[in-house]
């Protein structure tokens, strides 16, 4: 069902999604932010030392309630950037210590979000924050829904403090980019 | 004679041929390569702008960003060269695309692929290593008029060079039929110069004939004339001479008479002494005895002088032959058959020395007059007996000859049949032969010859509507052709 969900949602255009009922249409949401998770590695620059070794594993880590059901997992299989395939991690809380590259903060409490993104702060990590999450300055990416479509917004400042580059052409597509100062 | 060729080798038409298809030949290869350049030209450039926008693009592939995508795409199809522009993600969905109106949509197929004209490219859209989706570029087919555009420098230069080969290979061919044609024409010119020099040597020995024939006529009609006439004289001469001889014979009788009676009154009167009336008698008697011994005398005067009108008469009569005014008594007769007749007379006439070989092959008749015939064959006998002094042979032949029509003078088939007699004597110089049939002309010492045997042969041939040749070398003999013609019907005629 599931897998069906998915194919419908990649061959069908967004504007569709609109005309689904709420449940599915969530699941729907949640399966293009899934791809999406994995999507924006290729668009960082990412430091140098960021990974061990060569085929260290690209990790994925979401933190907190997970919204994206099995779709992360499916949306991964077979990925991977350059020599790094990518890895699914949950966990409850997150620290410097973890080693993550995307972390997805899923907490649905201001400060605990805060708390995260404290923790991850000048750490080579990719924070995102969902677009149902109130809204909370300090992740660098923000998914947003406009007009069915999953978009998002990004804190150029966050990534910076992260050491971080993001390519310009994502900077593009963003929704809206928050530069430093 | 080959004709000459003109010019260096460079300007062989097998030269100009080959250089010519090797030009053609370049020319080609240039526009091909041209052709090909241009197209691989072509497909780098469009695999650019592909790449161009796949670099561009990817973030809006990753993302779904319809709106972005078609923007890019939007932008590229500013390119009027390029004909359809598509771009898909990873799984193969359309995000955006375009196309010129009039063309397909494009449809992802394997790589590149070229259908008629017209270049599709594929290029990944990657960011950083990762592939989020393709690209899909199709250039429009070049028009005609710039791909003729493409090799037309090429194009012209192969075909002014082939123009200006062909020309110089044109102009050396009618340079060389022209110089042909001159060399053709100075043969034929050659030529009729060797004809003309041929014709005035045909003509000088023409006029030649003609003059030394005129001569032989004039010569003719004079002594034909003088022969007659002087043969009338020799008649009176002889007829007065026959009644002078009568006249001195007439009374021998009565003289004898008279002298028988006078000698025996003589012997009487000296038995009673001598009177005067018998030395009258003794001086009558010794006056007819002188008288007589005067005859005899002149006797032996008119044998001289008819001896001598004998001879005049001989060569009056030969004078006619020539002239061609001699009674001849012609009848049909086989030349073979004749020259049986007097085979003995011929063996005589030439001696021990001489051999005669005889190839008597005619079987025609011909007309003439037997005697001089004979006359003839004996008197050319015995000419050819004279050219051989220490002896030889000689050759008496007859055939029966036809003229085929293409070559008498006449364009008639003609028959005849040919007399040749030929030794093996001295021989005559040209000079000598062409003067041999003039009357009076001889090689031989004074008194041995006449000098109107030939001319008499002649006259009499030519009377007998003949012809006469004679073939002679020095060293190597004569030979003299009699040709009369065939007599079909055996009649005898008679000429004047």
């Amino acid at each position: 069902m599931a897998k069906c969900a998915m194919a419908m949602l990649l061959m069908l255009p967004g504007a569709r999604l609109l005309a689904l009922p709420p449940q599915p249409a969530i699941s729907l949401e949640y399966a293009v932010k899934a791809t999406y998770l994995y999507k924006l590695a290729p668009f960082v620059n990412w430091p140098p030392g960021t990974f061990h070794s060569l085929d260290a594993p690209f990790d994925i880590c979401v933190v907190g309630p997970d919204p994206f059901d099995d779709f992360l997992e499916k949306s991964v299989s077979g990925h991977a950037l350059g020599t790094h395939p990518f890895r699914i991690r949950r966990m409850e809380t997150i620290g410097a210590e973890d080693d993550c590259q995307i972390v997805f903060i899923g907490y649905a409490q201001p400060e605990k979000i805060r708390e995260a993104l404290q923790a991850l702060q000048g750490q080579p990590a990719l924070t995102v924050t969902d677009s149902r999450q109130p809204d909370i300055s300090g992740s660098i990416v923000q998914f947003v829904v406009r007009r069915g479509h999953v978009r998002f917004e990004i804190d150029n400042a966050a990534a910076a403090r992260n050491r971080l580059v993001i390519s310009s052409k994502l900077l593009n597509l963003a929704l809206a980019v928050k530069e430093a100062g | 004679m080959k004709p000459r060729v003109h010019g260096s080798v460079l300007l062989r038409p097998v030269t100009i041929v080959a250089s010519v298809l090797l030009l053609l030949l370049v020319g080609t290869v240039a526009m091909v390569y041209q052709f090909r350049a241009g197209s691989a030209e072509r497909l780098r450039q469009v695999t650019a702008q592909a790449n161009t926008l796949a670099a561009s693009v990817t973030a809006a592939v990753a993302f779904d960003d319809r709106t972005a995508a078609r923007e890019y795409v939007h932008a590229l199809m500013l390119d009027p060269r390029l004909d359809a522009v598509a771009v898909y993600d990873e799984p193969g969905h359309l995000l955006a695309g375009d196309q010129r109106s009039g063309s397909a949509a494009i449809v992802p197929s394997f790589g590149r692929a070229e259908r008629g004209n017209s270049l599709l490219v594929m290029v990944p859209a990657r960011q950083g290593s990762t592939v989020v989706g393709s690209v899909w570029v199709r250039a429009a087919a070049t028009p005609w008029t710039m791909q003729l555009a493409r090799v037309s420098g090429v194009a012209l230069l192969t075909i002014m060079a082939v123009a200006m080969l062909s020309l110089l290979g044109l102009a050396q061919r009618m340079l060389a039929r022209a110089n042909a044609d001159a060399h053709r024409r100075a043969q034929e010119l050659t030529e009729a110069n060797l004809r003309l020099i041929a014709e005035m040597e045909h003509r000088s020995r023409a006029e030649e004939a003609l003059r030394q024939s005129q001569k032989m006529e004039a010569v003719g009609q004079l002594s034909g004339g003088i022969a007659h006439d002087f043969n009338n004289v020799l008649m009176i001469v002889k007829s007065a001479l026959v009644l002078l001889e009568k006249r001195l014979t007439q009374g021998a009788s009565a003289r004898e008479h008279f002298a028988e009676a006078a000698r025996g009154r003589l012997a009487e009167g000296a038995q009673q002494n001598g009177t005067e009336s018998l030395r009258v008698l003794e001086s009558g008697l010794a006056l007819v005895t002188d008288g007589d011994a005067r005859r005899q005398q002149i006797k032996r005067y008119l044998a001289i002088a008819n001896d001598g009108i004998d001879k005049a008469a001989d060569l009056t009569r030969r004078l006619l032959a020539f002239a061609r005014r001699q009674p001849l008594s012609a009848r049909s007769v086989r030349l073979d058959d004749l020259i049986g007749d007097i085979q003995p007379l011929l063996e005589h006439s030439v001696g021990p020395n001489v051999q005669i070989q005889y190839q008597l092959a005619s079987r025609w008749h011909v007309l003439c007059d037997v005697n001089q015939m004979e006359n003839a064959i004996l008197n050319l006998i015995i000419n050819a007996r004279d050219a051989m002094p220490k002896g030889g042979q000689i050759t008496i032949s007859t055939a029966d000859v036809r003229v085929d029509a293409a070559e008498s003078p006449g364009g008639k088939v003609v028959d005849q049949v040919r007399l040749r007699v030929a030794d093996t004597g001295t021989g005559m110089s040209e000079e000598v032969r062409s003067r041999a049939m003039d009357p009076f002309f001889t090689t031989k010492p004074v008194g041995k010859g006449t000098g109107l045997g030939l001319s008499t042969i002649l006259g009499y041939v030519l009377q007998s509507n003949g012809r006469l040749s004679i073939d002679s070398e020095v060293g190597m003999g004569t030979s003299v052709d009699i040709v009369l013609p065939r007599q079909l019907s055996a009649v005898s005629t008679e000429f004047a």
